[in-house]
């Protein structure tokens, strides 16, 4: 098969290096597959293991992720030994293969440099966080002597930073040095990535470039759909009633306290189901959670920082404290408390609410405050509904909304290389990270919230109101 | 001073715990009189509470080894002896396809069992020799004990595997223990065999009318056969009963498809029951004796050269070792793995310059090194090979450090260097693999314990007990931590 004839088909690349320095992770977060093997220990990968980056239905590379060098002297050695002429090298590599094919002291060389010959574009991972040494050389010469191109990659995996003694070095080897930190890197890296491998080969460059655009297009989608999710569940949450019919003789005092509780665990389910559904827009399925014990959710948002009444007194007329707080990020409730008074109750409450985990507005000693009515049913039957919701206060909508916003940004920012459960326990400093509403936009959150509570009988304003929210969140979900 | 004062006391502790726990399995050992509960003494030293269940359960997996075996000897023997004497009184039982079988096939069978037991020393010399005695042993039937295995539960299984050294680890001591151990099992199931085959003989000649004769294509003369089965029946020529007689030989010569009188012929069984027993049970019963004796001793050998060992023996006499410990004249790199401290005298390899220099290899190790080699890294293979050769002439017997980058996870070139520093040194000479966990400036690099327990891994599956991991150096400042464990 000639070049030629490779060219048309969509770029390969072998992601290869040294063992365990993070070729399984570089593959996962680039083809955002959670199937990809990743441990700790050396060894992890026995096999070349295809992985066609599929965006928007067509794959448009393939990468292969490869067992590590174990034996790159030797085969260098070998190679060297049966050196002709430098146009003739590529051939010695193959001959190498061939020969070495069924010795297990060169499986991994074998597997690794066998998509190499057949035409792969080489990523040469290294771990900028332990020194750079000459027994790397063996292998990057190996490398060379395929004649195929070839970028490398500083992976970072440590906190410490030799990156500099290896940029110098891979310099040497390779056409191209990027730092890529598999577990870390933001999306517009992934971008600047797929541009660089398009560098590689003039005949790379139009798919590479075809494969951003795909990549950004489909990256927009997916926090379309995600806004769409949460405006949903927003709507759900906000029109949510729980009842539940009496007889006549029937007090309602005893149901009361169960049926709140009843409504608040759905709430708090609708909320999970939609980060569960947020996540799949992302590619992660079954993730695993580390929320906090409902009970610490509770502590942290304790009593009266709920109070409607405060919400109502402040809330609209002294949200310019509101949007202050929130910009500040670190200042915490009881500080402004003491600052400024009955103010800041508001303040409090958006940002307990929001940095708290798991949906524990309501303290025990709270539950009053979900309005709950009985209603004759009429004589025929002879009985009384006991409903409580929907949720009235102004505030729950903003935190719901503060809360899944911060959600978001954690998935979206999430590589498949990370394998570890996500924290929905947010602290201050993540609620720090995100933008303040501005006043235009808390107004405008306000009055669809307040419209969709009471659409609630109505199917037809509902889509309507949730469509409307669907677009001002996706406003929110920016990168 | 008080912190000197400190320290001996703690090492002084430390080498009565240890002495305590070692004379505690040590007797332990002695008391399991067996071979198995011996055995494990040495594979498990370490194991201390679990291990007298371990020592039961390898007896156990043993004994069931040996069970399926002598199964497995029995069915084949009556297989055998029905195959053999098969009459349905057409035509007789052929005398040489009884002399093929329990004289020319067994005496062959033993002979290439005793080749699989020669010394490797003896096998070097022969040419091909190592390579017919690696085939015979997977072929012999102690290996059906090794694939029976299977059909134990888990914990049985391993113990038995653990026990005849397939684990891996120790493979050089325990070679010759696995060696004896599967011959004992072949000779175990042939002696059986040729019970099972004898005894069906004796059930057949009593109990159904057996008639023996001879045929051959070969031109054999009735003399000539006489004269064949007269040098075959040479040990028992004493007792002329069990000897046939010319007349008789004469008589029952038959060819395929005429007919005979099989009632005249009868006369063959005592001869024949002899030849089973004289060729075929006698050898093998004496067999089984060697091997059992051979195993007893390779055990007992494999005890000695178990490392940690003659440290026991050492403490046990208060000698040397012991002291030279308590002097303080060991190092950070003592490694609680049996094979005593490295000190000053020792050969250092910095592998791919894990230290760089032999004065900053002397800081970390704590002493000065009797020679400083560099190796790996990107140096030639060629060189590597020299340096070994090197090492092999002078190592002298202080043993060899190799330190490693502790941030690099251990390849095959390091382990096959490590190979082939062990093919060039004498069996005993302990190598320490030291692992740096420092770069050139003292900075801690990695994450440290994944990658010890893979260098950990790596060099015990090199089979070899005198080459073994040491703490890793340089993960602090060094002299405020004692030494080991
Ligand atoms: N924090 C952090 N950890 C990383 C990064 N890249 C890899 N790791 C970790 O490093 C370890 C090895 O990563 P792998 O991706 O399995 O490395 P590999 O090169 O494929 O390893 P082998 O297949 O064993 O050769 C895993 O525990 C990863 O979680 C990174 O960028 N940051
Ligand atoms: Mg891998």
């Amino acid at each position: 098969m000639t070049d030629a004839n490779r060219d048309n088909a969509a770029p390969v690349f072998a992601v290869v290096g040294h063992p365990n320095k993070g070729k399984s992770s570089i593959v996962a977060t680039l083809a955002r597959s959670s199937t990809v093997r990743i441990a700790p220990r050396p060894g992890t990968t026995t096999t070349a293991d295809r992985y066609p980056v599929v965006i928007a239905g067509g794959p448009l590379y393939t990468l292969i992720d490869t067992p590590g060098f174990e034996n790159a002297r030797r085969a260098l050695a070998w190679m060297r030994e049966h050196d002709t002429t430098a146009d003739q090298r590529g051939e010695v590599v193959r001959q190498f293969i061939r020969e070495h094919g069924h010795d297990p002291a060169f499986s991994n060389e074998v597997e690794l440099l066998r998509p190499i010959v057949d035409g792969a574009g080489i990523l040469y991972v290294v771990d900028g966080s332990v020194p750079y040494s000459d027994e790397y050389e063996a292998e990057m010469e190996v490398l060379r002597w395929t004649g195929r191109p070839r970028m490398a990659l500083i992976n970072p995996i440590g906190p410490a930073d030799y990156i500099d003694a290896w940029r110098s070095a891979l310099d040497q080897y390779f056409s191209i040095v990027r730092v890529f930190n598999a577990v870390t890197a933001a999306f517009d890296k992934h971008v600047d990535l797929l541009r660089a491998f398009g560098e590689l080969r003039e005949a790379w460059a139009g798919p590479m470039s075809g494969a951003v655009t795909a990549l950004e297009h489909d990256r927009a989608e997916r926090r379309r759909r995600s806004a769409r999710t949460i405006a949903e569940g927003l709507a759900d949450m906000l029109t949510l009633t729980e009842s539940r019919t009496l007889k006549r003789e029937e007090s309602s005092e005893p149901f009361r306290e169960p049926l709140q509780e009843k409504l608040r665990g759905k709430l708090r389910q609708i909320e999970r189901l939609t980060r569960r559904d947020v996540e799949k827009h992302y590619g992660y399925e079954g993730l695993e959670h580390d929320e906090a014990a409902a009970s610490e959710d509770r502590k942290l948002l304790e009593g009266d920082l709920f109070s409607e009444s405060s919400w109502v007194l402040f809330g609209l007329q002294k949200r310019h404290l509101v949007l202050a707080g929130a910009a500040g990020g670190a200042a915490t409730g009881g500080v402004i408390d003491a600052s400024v008074g009955g103010a800041s109750i508001l303040m409090g409450t958006i940002f307990g609410a929001v940095l708290g985990g798991g949906l524990g507005w309501y303290s025990a000693g709270r539950v009053a405050k979900i309005p709950t009515t009985s209603r004759w049913l009429g004589t025929a039957i002879g009985g009384k509904k006991l409903t409580c919701g929907p949720i009235r206060n102004v505030n729950f909508p903003f935190v719901v909304l503060g809360r899944a916003r911060l959600h978001h940004a954690v998935i979206a920012g999430r590589n498949h290389a990370a394998r570890e459960p996500i924290t929905t326990n947010f602290t201050e400093a993540d609620a720090g990270k995100l933008n303040p509403l501005s006043a235009e936009q808390t107004r405008r959150f306000s009055r669809l919230f307040a419209r969709l509570g009471k659409a609630r009988n109505d199917g037809g304003q509902l889509e309507r109101l949730t469509d409307q929210l669907a677009d001002a969140v996706a406003g929110l979900l920016g990168d | 001073m008080r912190v000197q004062a400190h320290e001996r006391a703690t090492r002084g502790e430390r080498l009565a715990e240890r002495l305590r726990l070692q004379e505690s399995l040590g007797h332990q050992a002695q008391e399991s009189q067996s071979d198995t509960g011996r055995l494990l003494w040495l594979i498990d030293q370490s194991d201390g509470p679990a291990i007298e269940q371990r020592a039961q359960q390898t007896h156990t997996a043993f004994s069931f080894a040996g069970l399926i075996l002598a199964v497995l000897g029995l069915l084949s023997g009556v297989a055998l002896g029905s195959a053999v004497f098969y009459y349905d009184g057409r035509s007789p039982v052929n005398i040489i396809a009884v002399l093929g079988v329990f004289v020319v096939l067994q005496g062959a069978l033993l002979l290439l069992a005793a080749l699989a037991a020669l010394p490797r020393a003896w096998a070097r010399r022969l040419p091909g020799l190592e390579g017919v005695q690696e085939a015979l042993r997977l072929a012999s039937p102690g290996r059906l004990a090794l694939l029976g295995a299977r059909l134990l539960p888990q914990d049985l299984r391993e113990a038995l595997l653990a026990a005849i050294g397939r684990s891996g680890a120790h493979q050089r001591v325990y070679g010759r223990v696995q060696l004896w151990a599967i011959l004992r099992w072949s000779q175990l199931y042939a002696v059986v065999l040729n019970l099972a085959a004898a005894a069906t003989f004796v059930y057949l000649v009593s109990f159904s009318d057996l008639a023996f004769g001879w045929s051959t294509t070969l031109k054999i003369e009735p003399a000539q056969m006489h004269r064949i089965v007269h040098g075959v029946a040479l040990p028992w020529s004493w007792n002329e009963t069990l000897t046939p007689s010319l007349e008789l030989v004469e008589r029952s010569r038959y060819f395929r498809g005429t007919p005979f009188e099989p009632e005249q012929r009868g006369g063959w069984w005592p001869f024949v029951l002899a030849v089973m027993l004289v060729y075929g049970l006698l050898p093998r019963v004496i067999a089984l004796l060697i091997a059992s004796r051979r195993l007893q001793v390779a055990t007992q050998k494999a005890l000695v050269a178990t490392p940690g060992a003659s440290d026991l023996l050492c403490l046990l006499d208060g000698s040397d070792h012991a002291r030279a410990e308590e002097n303080g004249d060991t190092t950070a790199s003592t490694a609680g793995d049996g094979l005593g401290p490295i000190g000053s005298g020792s050969v250092v390899i910095d592998w791919s310059r894990a230290a760089g220099s032999s004065v900053r290899a002397a800081s970390l190790l704590g002493f000065e090194p009797a020679r400083y080699e560099p190796a790996g890294g990107a140096r030639s293979i060629g060189e590597d090979r020299d340096t070994v050769e090197r090492i092999a002439r002078s190592a002298g017997q202080a043993g060899v450090a190799v330190m490693v980058k502790l941030w690099e996870p251990p390849v095959i070139e390091t382990t096959e260097f490590l190979k082939a520093l062990r093919a060039a040194v004498s069996g005993g000479l302990p190598v320490r693999v030291v692992p740096v966990a420092c770069d050139g400036d003292g900075r801690v690099v990695g994450e440290t314990g994944v990658l010890l327990e893979q260098w950990r891994r790596r060099v015990s599956a090199l089979g070899d007990p005198w080459t073994a991991v040491a703490q890793p150096v340089g993960l602090s400042p060094r002299r405020q931590e004692p030494a080991d464990d």
